[in-house]
């Protein structure tokens, strides 16, 4: 991966384009970083689905501690950061556990978590082959959780985790000089919807109108992002 | 033609080419253990139609000489009731099915439309001459025993098994090799008709395609796809057998 641009370097870009056109727009820098991180979130989310997900530049792996619900006993882990909500779970890429059966392969390799979902769980216990045990579990999410199924009996502690992470818009331990990850060839686009908006804040509602409506938000579809 | 239980093939090995041809690959459409419940039910299949598996067990003489019908057995082929142990056969005779006989068990009594007392029925003629032959019948999952067969120290049940039972107790190896190629089109076939339901359009019927492909080639219920194959392979008489068949047949010895 070539070096990525800061997010210092994306937002003095945008302002600087901002104040060149309307040098009395007070629009500070805290202010650009969150169109910035709003914007490229829903940039990377659209650019990782037009990959058909068959990246894993956008995923990161966390050892997790799995917990134990005290009011149903089930087995559980929080969302270490926030993850996009794909269709069919894929912000989770992964979950595995190391079962200890085979060391010469890598965890992953192990024993991987199914994804299902609650009302499809009932259908698993039909057949002995799909129903969930140790060496073929199960995953499902409620909110901000991610429940496991099959492993009840053997006492689990740790899991990995694969997760396609989504940026946070107010993150107060952001640093503003680390690498930006985010697809380099999506600055030109991730720019042009900042300066959109930038346009929209500023002429609004002295200047509003159709056109202005028009080009302010105009948004990237699928077909903008280069394949 | 036979095989070796060495040479049987994982069913990972067939899901492994099937996940390709579903584009499954993660497995996030359908479950691991849907394919593996296919690779079970396409050796069922064929075991129902070839009897591919053959089974033999060995059962102490129960004292009530009723015998629990034996777990993946599906066929029956010969009963023998012997002396002696497993390892060490002595006298053995076999034990015919007769029809419609019915018993509590030993000591018993039974009753069935051919027996020794029924002299003065005028449809039925009573037997005679077989007072010390050996008898079963098959009722619930039950194979009842003739007071006969007590005299014996072991019952050996020669039967079909249902390959998903029978084939490696772990449930890993179970797939002979030259079924492999059936059976992997007859998992595609049963998964791309399970997720076109999901996942097909009217715009792209993509499963519905190699739901049609796959059972093209397969060709379930004609002969010119690899089921017939599978079958026949499984049906063929191994070159050794056929050959001395052809020898005991021209010299007229059997």
């Amino acid at each position: 991966m070539a070096t990525l641009s800061t997010l210092r370097h994306i937002a003095y870009d945008v302002l600087r384009s901002l104040n060149q056109n309307y040098s009395d727009a007070e629009i500070n820098l805290p202010q650009v970083i969150y169109w910035i991180m709003i914007h490229a979130d829903r940039l990377k989310k659209v650019y990782m689905e037009m990959m058909d997900f068959d990246s894993g530049a956008y995923v990161n792996s966390f050892p997790i501690v799995v917990l134990v619900d005290p009011l149903n006993g089930r087995n559980y882990f929080g969302l270490p950061v926030s993850i996009y909500d794909y269709r069919e779970e894929r912000g989770i890429e992964f979950i595995t556990y190391r079962p200890e059966l085979d060391p010469n392969n890598p965890v992953f390799t192990s024993v991987q978590f199914t994804r299902t979902t609650i009302p499809a769980t009932r259908r698993l216990y039909m057949r002995d082959d799909e129903k969930p045990t140790p060496a073929n579990p199960y995953f499902y999410r409620l909110a901000d959780r991610i429940y496991l199924l099959g492993v009840e009996q053997i006492n689990l502690l740790e899991i990995e985790a694969g997760l396609r992470t989504s940026f946070e818009p107010v993150d107060s331990l952001l640093d503003i000089d680390e690498p930006f990850d985010f697809p380099q060839e999506l600055i030109p686009q991730l720019k042009k919807e900042i300066l959109a908006m930038g346009l929209f804040v500023i002429k609004t509602p002295q200047e509003f109108n159709i056109e202005v409506m028009e080009n302010a938000l105009q948004v990237i579809t699928p077909k903008d992002i280069p394949a | 033609m036979n095989f070796s239980y060495e040479d049987l093939l994982s069913i990972r090995e067939v899901i492994a080419d099937v996940l390709l041809e579903v584009d499954d690959v993660e497995q996030r459409k359908l479950t691991p253990g849907y394919y593996v419940a296919q690779v079970k039910y396409a050796l069922d299949e064929l075991g129902f139609s070839t009897f591919f598996v053959d089974v033999t067990k060995d059962v102490v003489m129960p004292h009530d000489l009723l015998i629990e019908w034996p777990k993946g057995c599906f066929d029956l082929n010969k009963i023998w009731a012997y002396t002696g142990t497993p390892d060490d056969v002595g006298y053995k005779q076999p034990v015919y099915w007769k029809k419609n006989y019915d018993t509590r068990g030993k000591n018993t009594g039974y009753t069935a439309d051919v027996n020794e007392g029924n002299i003065t029925d005028p449809f039925i003629s009573a037997p005679s001459g077989y007072v010390h032959e050996l008898f079963f019948n098959v009722r619930s999952g039950i194979i009842y025993l003739s007071d006969t067969c007590d005299r014996y120290d072991y019952i050996r049940l020669q039967f079909s098994g249902t390959p998903s039972s029978v084939l490696d107790v772990d449930k890993i190896k179970i797939v002979p090799p030259m079924v492999r190629k059936a059976v992997e089109q007859w998992v595609v076939e049963k998964a791309a008709k399970a997720l076109k339901a999901k996942y097909d359009t009217a715009r792209d019927q993509k499963y519905r395609r190699i739901q049609t492909d796959a059972a093209i080639q397969l060709d379930e219920y004609g002969m010119n796809g690899s089921w017939h194959e599978a079958k026949m392979r499984l049906r063929k008489v191994d070159r050794k057998m056929m050959s001395d068949y052809i020898e005991y047949n021209s010299k007229m010895l059997y």
